[in-house]
């Protein structure tokens, strides 16, 4: 019955390209629409990076929004962004946001091409979002990259059920060499390695929204690979990197929202197996929002939300055990002008980030941000004078010592990793202990390669890698 | 953000009706007699803030609203204009007897997120009018005193003077308004801050009928007499009982909105 599902919409599509062009000739009552925005952003780094000298990071980028009403139940939109950023070559990227025919019958909505999907209820830790991959490039900013998919979305009763089936997922953006809140070792995203299931590149999801008593109630699931790869080293000393790792995960998860008088009450819990490890997150709280505020007319929301993660160690995510307090000023202005400050802190290790927000529009069509992150990070951090003698030893001898051997694995034994990585640790521990695996690999840099990896690999460290990455950054948006 | 503005342009209707000896409250009850009696309407809306120095900026709305049988209500705000803000909506579902439900649908992440009502004396998106002066006011939370009978432009006004009532949260100490004799439509409202002055002034103009008994402003000036800024409101196209269904009123009409 699924594939039957898939079927139709897919040829829809397939006939749309063609049909666009037409149609515009055919129904000239259906006018077509282009809007988008312009954007010039500076980024100004604090301090210095760990890797990196550079500073300032002028980008601009540009969105184009195309709208076209094909019939009266059917449209096509689209929306094209790119980014180009003077630093880092990463950041000079393109993506198709929005692809999107959309039919609306009477009894249900049809969507196929690449959409934008948003579920979940949290402010802050939005854990069953999970559709469409993050836009890590455009961080701190909710954007989102592009998701080629079908949808069926229909009412039964009160409840609204969605179905989707998935192509694929987008790979996570990293900073490139020049590009700053990065890792010691690059993340290398032309060497990803996914391990998907039964279902190939194809992958589903559902969703049910309902109401429960006066409460807002969603279930859904998620059969699909994870959005939040995990990382292998590629044990290449000449050439070291990351290697993201995507596999099939099967995601379920609870939505519950109340509203008691004037306070929202929210939470998500999630629950996710897959061939790595299973574990439960809950993440939840509350907003309140006090009205004309200081005898104003200023609202003043409050948000305050927890998360809990069962999993010891996290990849790709800052957040396991944190609380989060963000108060947002709205001043109710005629330029929309709202003034947003977070601050999240980790419960279990002395780390935390503060976070800035302030925007406002000026004239028919500008709009102006300033945003900011400060992290900050009071975990001891690694001495390099502990280890780094050791890794000098260990890349002289030849092979290595039974001790040498006895004090690495003591090292990576705290370190909760998948098989892959423990097939890889083991491999490479047995090619230490074989003569001459030094040869013809560039021993100055392994010492400071292997600190870094171990850096990486313990969670009571992952703030202070970006400790000195704490930004400003100002945002110009001329709308169209 | 902003609420119910839909209820408020209704409610600026009127009701023709014979003159008689009135008080205060049979006058408002009077002008808004009609207010329920329609079953849907669309309202294109502009909206314009013109600053202390004569400055404009404009922006543009879609109101749709809708009173189902057993009472409960929907409405539909999108903004149209700027650009910048288009596709931006706030939906509000009402029952009787139970408070209203909001979402506000942001385009930009598509997503439609439950939202708690705004305060009554905060200003509507920087305009002069604020909510309390947007929504459906309930007569039973105020106190009106007939002032008199006067001449207004071409017609005959009563003149009644609104109190809130105890408890109820209002930016305002007194409101003056101007009902004409004829029609019962609201022509002039001045407001009185808390400490009795003057404060702002509201002026309907170039009322027309609808449906032989709707009658609405093409125009609502709203004037704020202490800093000297102004918000217009121009009614660009209304149209009533044109049969909405409250399929119109859900997320998935909202996302396929255009």
């Amino acid at each position: 019955m699924k594939s039957t599902q898939w079927k139709r919409p897919a040829s829809s599509a397939a006939c749309l390209a063609g049909a666009v062009s037409l149609l515009s000739v055919s129904f000239p009552g259906f006018a077509a629409e282009w809007s988008g925005w312009l954007n010039a952003e500076a980024r100004y780094y604090g301090q210095t990076g760990e890797q990196v000298e550079e500073q300032t990071y002028p980008s601009a980028a540009a969105q184009l929004e195309f709208a076209h009403s094909l019939s009266e139940r059917d449209q096509f939109t689209a929306a094209l962004f790119v980014r180009g950023d003077s630093v880092d070559d990463e950041r000079n990227y393109a993506d198709v946001r929005e692809f999107l025919w959309l039919h609306d019958a009477e009894a249900y909505q049809l969507r196929a091409g690449v959409g934008q999907i948003s579920w979940g209820v949290n402010e802050l830790f939005k854990i069953t979002d999970l559709i469409n991959q993050k836009d890590r490039a455009e961080l701190p900013f909710q954007r989102k990259l592009g998701q080629p998919l079908m949808s069926l979305s229909f009412y039964w009763g009160e409840d609204l059920i969605e179905l989707y089936s998935l192509y694929d997922v987008r790979s996570a953006w990293y900073p490139g060499e020049d590009g700053r809140l990065r890792y010691p070792i690059l993340v290398n995203t032309d060497d990803e390695e996914y391990e998907r299931g039964a279902t190939g590149r194809w992958d589903l999801a559902g969703r049910w929204k309902t109401r429960l008593w006066d409460m807002d109630i969603a279930l859904s699931h998620f059969y699909g690979v994870t959005r939040d790869p995990y990382f292998i080293f590629n044990y290449d000393f000449n050439d070291p990197y990351l290697v993201p790792v995507y596999e099939k995960v099967n995601q379920s998860s609870l939505e519950w929202q109340y509203l008691v008088r004037d306070v929202i009450l929210r939470a998500e819990f999630t629950y996710q197996t897959g061939s790595l490890e299973q574990f439960e997150s809950v993440a939840g709280g509350f907003e309140y929002t006090f009205g004309s505020v200081f005898e104003s007319d200023y609202d003043l929301t409050w948000y305050v939300e927890g998360i809990w993660d069962s999993r010891e160690h996290i990849y790709g995510t800052l957040f396991d055990r944190d609380v989060g307090v963000a108060a947002r000023l709205a001043f109710n202005d005629e330029r929309d002008s709202n003034l947003v400050l977070g601050v999240v802190a980790d419960t279990r290790y002395d780390e935390a980030f503060a976070t800035l927000f302030w925007s406002n529009t000026f004239g028919e069509s500008w709009t102006f941000n300033v945003a900011g992150q400060y992290f900050h990070a009071n975990d001891e951090r690694y001495d390099p004078r502990d280890f780094i003698p050791f890794f000098e030893q260990l890349v002289l001898e030849n092979p290595a010592s039974p001790q040498s051997i006895e004090r690495l694995l003591d090292l990576v034994g705290d370190v909760t990793i998948s098989k892959k990585q423990f097939e890889r640790i083991e491999q490479f521990i047995r090619d230490l202990q074989q003569p001459d695996y030094w040869a013809g690999i560039n021993t100055d840099t392994v010492p400071q390669t292997l600190f870094d990896l171990l850096r990486i690999s313990d969670n009571s460290q992952k703030m202070n890698l970006i400790e000195r990455d704490s930004y400003i950054q100002m945002d110009v948006y001329y709308h169209f | 953000m902003w609420k119910k503005i839909a209820t408020v342009l209704g409610l600026v209707c009127a009701f023709s009706a014979g003159a008689e000896t009135l008080s205060g409250r049979d006058i408002i009850d009077r002008a808004r007699q009609n207010s329920s009696g329609f079953q849907d309407m669309s309202h294109r809306v502009r909206m314009v803030l013109i600053d202390e120095n004569g400055d404009k900026s404009e922006r543009e709305m879609l109101l749709k609203a809708r009173v189902g049988s057993n009472g409960e209500s929907n409405s539909l705000s999108i903004f149209t204009a700027p650009q910048r803000e288009k596709g931006i909506a706030l939906l509000t579902n009402a029952s009787k007897g139970e408070s209203d439900e909001q979402w506000l649908y942001l385009p930009s992440t598509k997503r439609l997120k439950r939202i708690t009502g705004s305060s009554r004396t905060s200003s509507f998106r920087g305009s002069e009018f604020t909510f309390e002066d947007l929504s459906d006011q309930n007569p039973d939370s105020y106190r009106f005193e007939r002032v008199g009978e006067e001449a207004c432009g071409e017609l005959q006004c009563y003149v009644v003077d609104r109190f809130p009532g105890p408890g109820l949260e209002s930016s305002y100490s007194k409101t003056r308004l101007w009902i004409d004799t004829t029609h019962f439509r609201p022509f002039k409202a001045d407001f009185f801050d808390g400490a009795g002055k003057p404060f702002k002034s509201m002026q309907a103009y170039d009322y027309r009928q609808f449906d032989s008994r709707f009658w609405n402003p093409a125009r609502i000036v709203m004037t704020n007499l202490q800093t000297g800024k102004a918000t217009e409101l121009v009614s660009l196209e209304l149209k009533m009982n044109t049969g909405l269904k409250e399929s119109e009123f859900t997320e998935l009409a909202i996302r396929s909105w255009r």
